[in-house]
């Protein structure tokens, strides 16, 4: 199995270089580099599969040592959890990327485009299944370097600069922190093997391990935007073309959410975890799903919008964690398995559905040209198959019923709502499960808006904007990549059952890792059931009565039809001769009462002029959104330390007398000290 | 006996370095340091004389003794420069300064534990490695400065003779061959210098650094 994968990271590697040997040839590097990811993508997937399906774990002896280091390689049923997307989402947008149509992103240099882009897929897929600190650490700067390079390679409009480095800023913030996390978990030296590190945890003090926490914290949930890091997340996509946008969404983030995992399973080991880990992971989690759900039905850009989506849903899996390691703290094993559940199945099916709606927002892009939405409109008369797609994708990110999200989102609820239902009553553990179960409810009631507003005001409607005046038809054949994806959205949502027997492997080992499970309760699921966890098919029952349901409406609804008599004109018009395109709801008309609710996460600011007077010459009236949380609080912190920083410039005298003098300060200083 | 004659010449060499501005006559003075140090392995071992101390004896004389001198000779003839001039720390500072140096030396011999070394040795070497680091803070010329490194190089290599008696002469030599090399660079660097900017005054490279300006 690890042979396969290994394949596949060489694979991706090598189809970069060779798309790079090949710049002169752009078609050429296009076609290598794609290539590439569909090749290694199908070995990663056989070999994944596999792990999963006989649930078999296998660790690599070292190829190659070096201080602290080893390329141990190893993969167990988590890893390859997160390797499927990896390797089957990665090679669905690669090959989107490569069948663009004249005017979609244009990419400015192929050759370095899929250089980077193999790059980021080999870098992730290494970092899963890396089994030593050092490994992990260099494929993950691997992954966040090229991510980045990926980002500034495709720049097209002026504004756009900036966001690719708030990322690789961010990025690298994250990174100190794991490399503080990782020498604090290896202790005094050493190989930095994560069975190492595991020992070491073991009989580390609890003040370490917590230490240790806060950093992994900020390292792995910084990269999926966590409260209170939330601010930067977004601010990478804006740049970025709309496959690059669906890598970073369905590929990259996971890694923030594998992390955190990872670390659980290294550092939990005997001790139950502390509560306040559990608090501060339910209550960041809820955070940033409640912000990023609120400033998605704010934004006016349709790849902002979809990227704070993707901090609503990442908060979800954060609060997710949180509710399993509250269940391990307080010895509540099914809190602590349907949280761990469904934080892993979320990220599956957040995976497909939200680089499906990168991709479909990209077909959309390269027919407008533009990604604000309050000029899109009525597109779904041009483009019904990329409607038809992006509805897929919308109904799965907003995790609304029929489709795949609402399965994991609702495993996510139900932990909560069996914590409040279960501890005792007026405890601050039960009020905060009510709480999350409230906020959750909240959250998932502004994703539909901020959908509804996403699909209705690009797809619905009368035609408007940029897109309108092109008859020219959608070519099927180039929505191949992201029909494989809307069908895998729906073939999880059908087979979530089973779905959740293979996530339930994983799942167990987490549970298991605090042995609160009582001694002779081999058979787990039975044990549950009996505590009262939902067997897995009683959960989707309600989910098929309600498809069956639709389904007889529908049918009904085209017998009775099929009596009445039927006619068609125009919409009512209010008595209005000439309605245009422009008249109707504008997509931040729409979400206003909403949005003005919130404006604790987002400002409104209005600037206008009334008419006046009887014969009214001119009137104007414009509105924007100011994003508060990056002015709040961040920006401050920066200038503080470029205060700080400029500062320290006075070192540079520039004499290199002076610059010997530190030098001999400092050694003179140790000397003396040390003797 | 003779290990501290030699030593005490080796702790005037590097006043002789401090206090004197004529570059021709601080390159003696290395020299001379570099003259001693090839003669003290010779009396530590004394009547049971091995071949391996000969050899470096023999390398270290050609190096520091006729090599480096011959090198920095020619690089001042070149760059047309015998003085040091206005130096940053002035010469009567800078004696009172290696006193203060070879207090510090004897202060450290007092506190490392090495036993049995209550010779001048170990003091006098690390007297020479602060006064040449000192040599290199302390003055403008770039020679002035290849001079203080080899002071320092000097007092490491006599440090190496003093709490080590025991010969790795293997480490010496890699020392001397590292030496040899920075030496041969440094010297040519300081002609392109002289050539390029007219003068070998290493603080007015100042103008290299960052602008300066809001980060």
């Amino acid at each position: 199995m690890l042979y396969w994968i290994s394949v596949a990271i060489v694979v991706y590697a090598a189809s970069g270089v060779a798309a790079w040997i090949f710049r002169h040839r752009p078609g050429a590097a296009g076609v290598l580099g794609a290539l590439g990811c569909v090749v290694a993508g199908g070995f990663g997937l056989y070999a994944s599969a596999l792990t999963l399906l006989t649930r078999s774990i296998e660790n690599s002896r070292s190829l190659l040592n070096a201080p602290h280091a080893r390329l141990a390689l190893g993969i167990d049923s988590l890893s390859a959890l997160f390797l499927l997307p990896i390797f089957f989402v990665g090679a669905l947008i690669a090959l989107a990327a490569l069948r663009r149509r004249p005017g979609d992103y244009a990419l400015n240099r192929p050759h370095e485009h899929w250089l980077f882009f193999n790059c980021t897929l080999a870098g992730a897929a290494l970092a899963v299944v890396s089994r030593n600190a050092i490994l992990f650490l260099f494929a993950w700067e691997v992954m966040t370097v090229a991510s980045f390079l990926l980002i500034e390679n495709d720049q097209r409009e002026p504004g756009d600069h900036g966001g690719g480095w708030v990322y690789l800023t961010a990025g690298h913030i994250g990174a100190a922190a794991l490399f503080a996390m990782f020498a604090l978990l290896g202790g005094d030296g050493g190989v930095l093997d994560f069975s190492v590190l595991q020992s070491g945890a073991r009989t580390a003090g609890p003040g370490i391990i917590s230490v240790a926490f806060v950093l992994a914290f900020t390292g792995f949930g910084g990269k999926v935007g966590l409260a209170p890091f939330q601010t930067w997340y977004p601010e990478g996509y804006p740049p970025a073309p709309a496959h690059v946008g669906a890598l970073l969404s369905g590929v990259v983030g996971n890694m923030g959410i594998y992390g955190l995992l990872r670390f659980l399973m290294l550092a939990g080991g005997v001790r139950t975890p502390p509560v306040w880990w559990g608090y501060l992971l339910l209550f960041a989690g809820l955070a940033s799903a409640l912000i990023g759900a609120v400033r998605a039905m704010a934004a006016r850009d349709l790849t902002r919008l979809l990227a704070w989506s993707s901090v609503e849903n990442y908060g979800l899996m954060g609060a997710g964690i949180g509710l399993g390691l509250l269940g391990a703290a307080s010895g509540n094993g099914v809190v602590s398995y349907l949280g761990f559940a469904g934080v892993i199945f979320h990220m599956l099916n957040h995976s497909v559905s939200k680089s499906l709606l990168f991709l479909s927002a990209g077909a959309v892009y390269s027919r407008t040209g533009t990604r604000r939405l309050d000029t899109m409109g009525g597109l779904s008369k041009r483009l019904p198959l990329t409607g038809l797609l992006f509805l897929v994708g919308s109904l799965g990110a907003a995790s609304v019923l029929p489709l795949n999200g609402f399965v994991s989102e609702f495993l996510i609820l139900m932990a909560a709502f069996n914590g409040a239902t279960m501890y005792e009553p007026a405890s601050v553990a039960a009020a905060s499960m009510f709480v999350a179960v409230i906020v959750m409810a909240l959250v998932g009631g502004l994703a539909v808006a901020a959908y509804v507003k996403a699909f209705g005001f690009v797809f619905l409607g009368n035609l408007r904007g940029p897109g309108a005046a092109s008859r020219a038809k959608e070519q099927p054949g180039q929505l191949l990549p992201h029909a494989h994806l809307a069908v895998t959205a729906v073939v999880l949502a059908v087979t979530s059952p089973d779905v959740l027997d293979v996530v339930g492997v994983t799942t167990r080992q987490l549970v298991r890792l605090w042995r609160f499970v009582p001694e002779g309760a081999d058979d787990l699921d039975a044990w549950l059931a009996s505590r009262g966890a939902p067997a897995g098919d009683s959960v989707f029952l309600g989910a098929w009565l309600l498809i069956a349901c639709l389904a007889f409406a529908y049918i009904l609804r085209a017998v009775l039809m099929r009596r009445a008599a039927r006619e068609s004109g125009p919409t009512w018009d209010c008595g209005y001769i000439a309605p245009d395109g422009r008249m109707q709801y504008t997509a931040t008309s729409f979400t206003r009462p909403i949005v003005e609710d919130f404006d604790a996460f987002v400002k409104i600011e209005d600037r206008r002029s009334d008419p006046q007077g009887l014969f009214p010459t001119g009137a104007s009236f414009s509105s924007w959104r100011p994003g508060i949380a990056r002015a709040f609080g961040f920006s401050h912190l920066f200038r503080l330390v470029g205060y700080l920083a400029a500062r320290l410039r006075i070192l540079q005298e520039g004499r290199v007398q002076l610059y010997l003098l530190y030098m001999a300060a400092v050694l003179v200083i140790l000397l003396m000290w040390k003797l | 006996m003779w290990l501290d004659y030699l030593s005490v010449i080796f702790i005037l060499t590097n006043f002789v370095l401090l206090a004197s501005s004529r570059l021709g006559f601080c390159i003696k003075a290395v020299t001379i340091q570099g003259v001693v140090l090839a003669i003290i392995p010779l009396v530590h071992e004394g009547d049971h004389l091995g071949v391996a101390s000969l050899v470096l004896c023999a390398v270290t004389l050609a190096v520091k003794g006729y090599a480096f001198p011959k090198l920095l000779n020619g690089a001042i003839s070149r760059a047309r420069i015998r003085r040091e001039v206005e130096p940053l720390v002035g010469y009567s500072t800078s004696i009172l300064l290696g006193l203060a140096m070879l207090v510090f030396g004897f202060w450290l011999q007092s506190r490392l534990p090495l036993g049995g070394n209550d010779g001048l040795l170990l003091p006098a070497s690390f007297f020479a490695i602060l006064a040449g680091f000192f040599v290199t803070i302390g003055r403008r010329k770039a020679l002035t400065q290849i001079l203080g490194y080899l002071a320092l190089e000097n007092g490491i290599f006599a440090f190496g003779a003093a709490a080590l008696p025991e010969h790795p002469w293997m480490l010496e030599l890699g020392v001397l061959l590292d030496v040899f090399v920075a030496v041969l660079v440094m010297g040519v660097a300081v002609f392109r210098i002289s050539e390029e900017f007219e003068h070998i005054d290493v603080d007015r490279l100042r103008s290299l650094r960052d602008p300066v300006g809001e980060g």
